[in-house]
């Protein structure tokens, strides 16, 4: 009698190889592979389906159609299926798949719009924490300052794109807004979830550099100097009004005496 | 317990607001443990705020109990955080499997019903029950096809399942009613064979019909409809046989408004109430 592992193995490639090998091991075979099709048609469906959710601009630029048979594509491939029971977990490597189809060559920004919209999708579900307050940052020292180390808050990601990513979303939000000629520019975005709503700040260069040099792990007054040293109308106490009113910052790890200042 | 109390709903995104809002009269919410793994965002917090009036059941689609391999480390934590965060009064699983040499195929594959299956999954019930330090209920599936080598009919792998496990049993009306369909079971019989003191919850929902090839049909698992009149005879007579139970209504595709759900959960109340009614009339005779 064949062995559990081997028929769940047999019956996985069952799934995703025209050449049906598995028959033999259904009792009702006269009809195994409409059967079979049911469980393939089900999988196909929930994996595009969690696609679609992940990726709503992609398929707003694509149409359905076209997006569906990308997804089908991507999905058809086992190496590409997910690796565990979470499907939220799951659909990073289609940014890279769309970027390899020849037929979407014309569309050199999907790539990143793709990427854009995972990363939207990884702040939306991460868990939830507290935010840095005024009252807790003045308790430094400007010395403890300088040294700070700042963590931001889990649901934070950045990203930056040589495409207007900030122009494609415009359209895809409101198909009406006024019609622009896609050039390439660098947009830096920072993706993060405030209360419950996924926000997109549009930051500056000077922003984008010294919020990920301090992601980095660099210490605040190194960073700061940096920038303020390559970038002359950058604005401390805006940086700083931005990062706290936007709840951007959870905690602050104080470098020498190795403390963190946020319990 | 009162009869409100015996009859949940599952809790879908498009009535979160609606139930925060109107607080429906229904005893009890059911959610995909999945959805919730995140522990932060809009739907965890709402399913925190539903929690606060509601008991919540946890029902689990993707641990993969039957894999010929170990429950996912990873799952388990998850499934075990979550259960800290919602304080569920069940939790449950499926006689599935969905997860072989690092590729998870998100549906309710069928399992082989041999000896070494029960083995196996017996082993991944115990190990999952001592992981969560919960009672975990499992949960007969729709299917579609049977194999060849099964040396035991479904229920009685179940049977088998729970006794040896300690694990206790979800029965899904709707799912007996399609299998038997789809395989010429008896259904009556499957219920006959289920001791009452091992099911916890029944499950009612709604399938489709598909034609395969001439003049033969398979009742597809969809959740997409009201319970059939088949499967409300088939209710009445497991609570004839069972007494009382937990039930829900489950509506996971092509969503209704709320009041939909909550009319099948109140024509639910009503043949729990008939059954009361004749338990007394029986009792009196």
């Amino acid at each position: 009698m064949q062995k559990l592992k081997d028929i769940q193995h047999d019956f996985t490639q069952s799934l995703f190889k025209t050449q049906n090998t598995f028959v033999s091991h259904f009792i009702l075979s006269d009809d195994a592979n409409e059967r079979l099709n049911i469980y393939r048609q089900t999988i196909i469906q929930n994996l595009r389906q969690a696609l679609a959710i992940t990726y709503p601009g992609v398929w707003h630029l694509l149409g359905d159609e076209c997006a569906d048979s990308v997804a089908y594509a991507f999905i058809n491939n086992i190496k590409n299926l997910p690796v565990s029971g979470c499907l939220d977990d799951w659909g990073e490597s289609f940014c890279e798949f769309l970027a390899q189809q020849p037929e979407l060559k014309t569309l050199p920004y999907l790539k990143a719009y793709a990427h854009y919209e995972w990363l939207k999708h990884l702040a939306y579900g991460q868990a939830d924490s507290d935010a840095l307050t005024y009252d807790k940052l003045m308790t430094l020292s400007e010395n403890e300052l300088a040294n700070a180390i700042f963590f931001f808050h889990p649901t934070v990601y950045f990203m930056q794109s040589i495409f207007p990513l900030d122009n494609i979303l415009e359209i895809i939000e409101n198909p009406e807004s006024k019609k622009f000629h896609l050039t390439k520019r660098n947009t830096y975005a920072l993706i993060a979830r405030s209360e419950n709503n996924v926000t997109t700040y549009w930051l500056s260069e000077a922003y984008y550099l010294l919020f990920t040099d301090l992601k980095k792990g660099l210490p605040f007054g190194k960073t700061v100097e940096k920038i303020e040293k390559n970038y002359p109308e950058f604005n401390l106490s805006e940086m700083i009004i931005f990062l706290i009113e936007n709840r951007l910052v959870s905690n602050i790890f104080l470098n020498k005496s190795s403390t963190v200042l946020q319990q | 317990m009162t009869l409100n109390q015996l009859i949940g709903i599952g809790l879908r995104h498009p009535h979160y607001h609606e139930v925060i809002d109107s607080q429906p009269d229904v005893g009890w919410f059911e959610v995909h443990s999945e959805n919730f793994f995140h522990l932060g965002g809009s739907s965890f917090n709402t399913l925190k705020t539903i929690r606060a009036s509601y008991p919540i059941s946890l029902h689990g689609v993707g641990l993969s109990l039957g894999s010929a391999e170990r429950p996912d480390v990873n799952h388990l934590k998850k499934i075990k955080k979550l259960i800290h965060e919602i304080n569920p009064f069940l939790v449950s699983e499926h006689l599935s499997w969905g997860k072989i040499n690092n590729t998870f195929l998100p549906d309710l594959l069928p399992l082989p019903y041999t000896q070494e299956s029960l083995h196996i999954i017996c082993q991944h019930v115990q190990e999952t029950q001592d992981y969560l330090q919960h009672e975990i209920l499992i949960e007969n599936p729709s299917s579609y096809l049977e194999y060849q080598n099964s040396e035991l009919t479904e229920a009685d792998f179940l049977i088998e399942l729970c006794k040896k496990s300690g694990a206790k049993i979800l029965l899904d009306i709707n799912n007996i009613f399609v299998s038997a369909h789809n395989h010429q079971w008896d259904a009556k019989k499957y219920i006959d064979t289920i001791p009452g003191d091992l099911v916890k919850e029944l499950h009612l929902a709604g399938h489709s019909t598909k034609t395969i090839s001439d003049k033969k049909t398979l009742k597809i698992d969809t959740h997409n409809n009201k319970v059939c009149k088949e499967v409300w005879e088939l209710y009445v007579y497991s609570l004839a046989r069972f007494g009382l139970k937990q039930t829900l209504i489950e509506w996971d595709a092509d969503i209704p408004k709320l009041n939909v759900l909550l009319e099948e959960a109140q024509k639910a109340k009503i043949y729990c109430e008939l059954n009361l009614a004749q338990q007394r009339t029986h009792a009196k005779a």
